[in-house]
């Protein structure tokens, strides 16, 4: 079996690469497949907290590296579902830690393995990010609505194309308010795409529930009544390959919407 | 010293036996037998279940069933106490029985199920201490005497803002450091007891060889600072920390580990295979706790961010083949 080596990457920090991640890879194996995800954000790990497997840790890939312990030995199999595994970073170490080369190996053992090997790249475009994407079949660009994460999106794209070994990237838009949106206080998707003319891959409302989620160790798409869970689901389904359309993300209008429009010419005067 | 026990989960039973009339309701029931029966202590074992007044459906015992054929485990009995639940079991293709077994040992056997790859885990222990090793025979070789004089003490004493911040980041080869810093604390601190020992030169020898009388034997490294995320401290003696541990941050001793603060990070005490070892902490909030080659890990929890202030000091060690937590009063 060979399955494909995803990297999750987007330059800009805190744009929800290792959320993405996680729910990613949650999703995929909620739908049967065999997934592993791969932390290489050495020193500052985080995606084992995300999904809650932080106490189980006890080799991680650097041990694998230095062969302080095999491979299998380091994948720490989630609470939920038996078909996801997680190998994590060091904590106590850094990047300089990690060489292209070991990366190599990894991913190539790991996609003999797993039909979908996930990475979570750290951000920056240095040895870590060179490292995350050398053995990536596909890429997953993660923006964010500001001109800030779209230029660093855009310095990301120009990396991976000038890339030997080519790989096919598109593009997740996160954290979209389509409110803002509405109201011309925020660029919605065809402005995004605009400037970086790339595939879309999917767009993920902005929802508070993604922060509960993170406290718990509990990926958002395990939720069936969110929407960003909902929009991850999808996104992972268009990776598996299906033809899944956007969602429709208008926030619904209630009651006191209305009653406030109403108001607001008399709170207005 | 009164040492009381402490119940963090009682659910592990002897034989076997998955007690889980404990939970409050079904769902968590459920979720407490799937958390336990992932954790692989039952791999290529049959379990019995103890499902008590809970009532469950077909469906649910589909669930059971599976979960433990997921994780190479068999369902062998279970014991409940309700028609509609011993129906379920029976339409499933379990065994039943009405009572719960008379030989049922209701110990706690907390965290026995976190005692994983224990055989492995001892090799990690040996490859980490291993590069340490060296390092200290030839720091030993180099050492004159504990005697020192005035001026070595000055010269000390200026070297030790630059070298004690470095404790943290250092890996396996820069041990020089914290060598360092144990001869400059028994200078002017008066915390180690003896010149170093070679450690772990009996590391070949059966475990009964190490004992506490051993332990307080070897060096003690004494630590003013609060360590962070990512932080390490690696010592073949004891470590006493007067600071709290961060989640993230590692302290691995040879001998016993002190923390005078909130332990919130992994505490490794007894590397090396000494099973007499003992972490005490005026706080336990560890991530996991480690004792020679066992495992124990923190319980999976909701968020809470109202965490309990109070100091309640208590000390981990192993007893009956596992890690337990005793409270100091």
């Amino acid at each position: 079996m060979s399955g494909r080596a995803i990297v999750v990457t987007s330059g800009k920090g805190g744009v929800g690469k290792t959320t993405t991640t996680a729910n990613i890879g949650t999703a995929l194996a909620r739908n049967g497949a065999k997934v592993v995800v791969v932390d290489t954000d050495i020193g500052l790990r985080n995606l084992d907290i995300l999904m809650g497997l932080e106490n189980r840790i006890v080799y991680n890939i650097i041990d694998v590296v230095e062969e302080r312990c095999k491979l299998h030995q380091a994948l720490v199999k989630d609470k939920k579902m038996p078909n996801l595994v997680l190998l994590p970073a060091a904590q106590t170490r850094d990047k300089s830690a990690l060489k292209t080369e070991d990366m190599d190996e990894i991913i190539t053992k790991l996609k003999e393995d797993f039909d979908f090997v996930i990475i979570d790249s750290p951000a920056g475009i240095e040895q870590g990010f060179q490292n995350a994407i050398h053995k990536a079949d596909e890429a997953v660009i993660v923006t964010t609505p500001e001109m800030s994460a779209v230029r660093d999106a855009d310095r990301i794209i120009g990396l991976l194309e000038a890339k030997e070994d080519e790989i096919k990237y598109r593009l997740l838009i996160n954290r979209l308010r389509p409110g803002m949106v509405k109201t011309n206080d925020m660029m919605g998707v065809d402005d995004v795409l605009d400037i970086l003319s790339i595939k879309l891959l999917g767009v993920i409302p902005e929802d508070k529930d993604i922060i509960i989620s993170t406290n718990k160790g509990d990926p958002i798409v395990n939720d069936e009544n969110s929407l960003a869970g909902k929009a991850y689901r999808n996104v992972a389904r268009r990776l598996m390959g299906e033809d899944v359309p956007l969602l429709n993300l208008e926030e619904p209008i209630t009651w006191f919407d209305k009653f406030k429009k109403i108001l607001a010419p008399v709170v207005n005067a | 010293m009164g040492a009381n026990k402490r119940n963090i989960m009682t659910t592990v039973l002897a034989k076997n036996i998955i007690d889980l009339t404990d939970n409050a309701n079904t769902a968590q029931a459920l979720s407490k037998f799937e958390e336990i029966i992932i954790s692989k202590v039952f791999e290529n074992a049959s379990v019995s279940i103890v499902l008590g007044e809970f009532v469950l459906t077909q469906g649910h015992m589909a669930r059971l069933k599976s979960l433990a054929e997921q994780n190479n485990s068999k369902i062998d009995k279970i014991y409940s106490s309700v028609v509609q639940t011993q129906l379920a079991a029976l339409n499933s293709g379990l065994t039943v029985s009405e009572k719960a077994p008379k030989d049922l040992i209701f110990e706690d056997f907390k965290n026995s199920f976190n005692n994983i790859e224990l055989n492995t885990q001892s090799n990690m222990i040996e490859s980490i201490i291993d590069p340490t090793i060296g390092q200290l025979l030839n720091n030993n070789t180099e050492q004159t005497s504990t005697n020192t004089n005035s001026e070595e003490k000055e010269k000390h004493n200026t070297h030790r803002e630059e070298i004690l911040p470095d404790i943290g980041s250092s890996q396996s080869s820069e041990f020089k450091t914290i060598n360092e810093v144990i001869e400059i604390l028994n200078v002017d601190k008066q915390m180690v007891q003896h010149k170093i020992d070679l450690p772990f030169e009996k590391k070949d020898e059966p475990t009964q060889e190490t004992d506490n009388s051993t332990t307080k034997k070897k060096t003690t490294l004494y630590i003013n600072q609060t360590l962070r995320s990512g932080q390490v401290v690696t010592h073949d003696g004891n470590i006493i920390i007067a600071g709290d541990t961060h989640p993230g941050s590692e302290v691995v001793a040879g001998g016993d580990i002190v923390v005078w603060g909130t332990l919130g990070g992994i505490a490794h005490a007894g590397a090396g295979n000494n099973y007499k070892a003992s972490i005490r902490a005026l706080k336990m909030d560890p991530i996991q706790l480690r004792i020679a080659d066992y495992i124990a890990r923190r319980p999976d929890k909701t968020t809470d961010f109202n965490k309990e202030l109070s100091i309640k000091p208590e000390v981990a060690r192993i007893s009956n083949g596992e890690i337990r937590i005793y409270s100091l009063k």
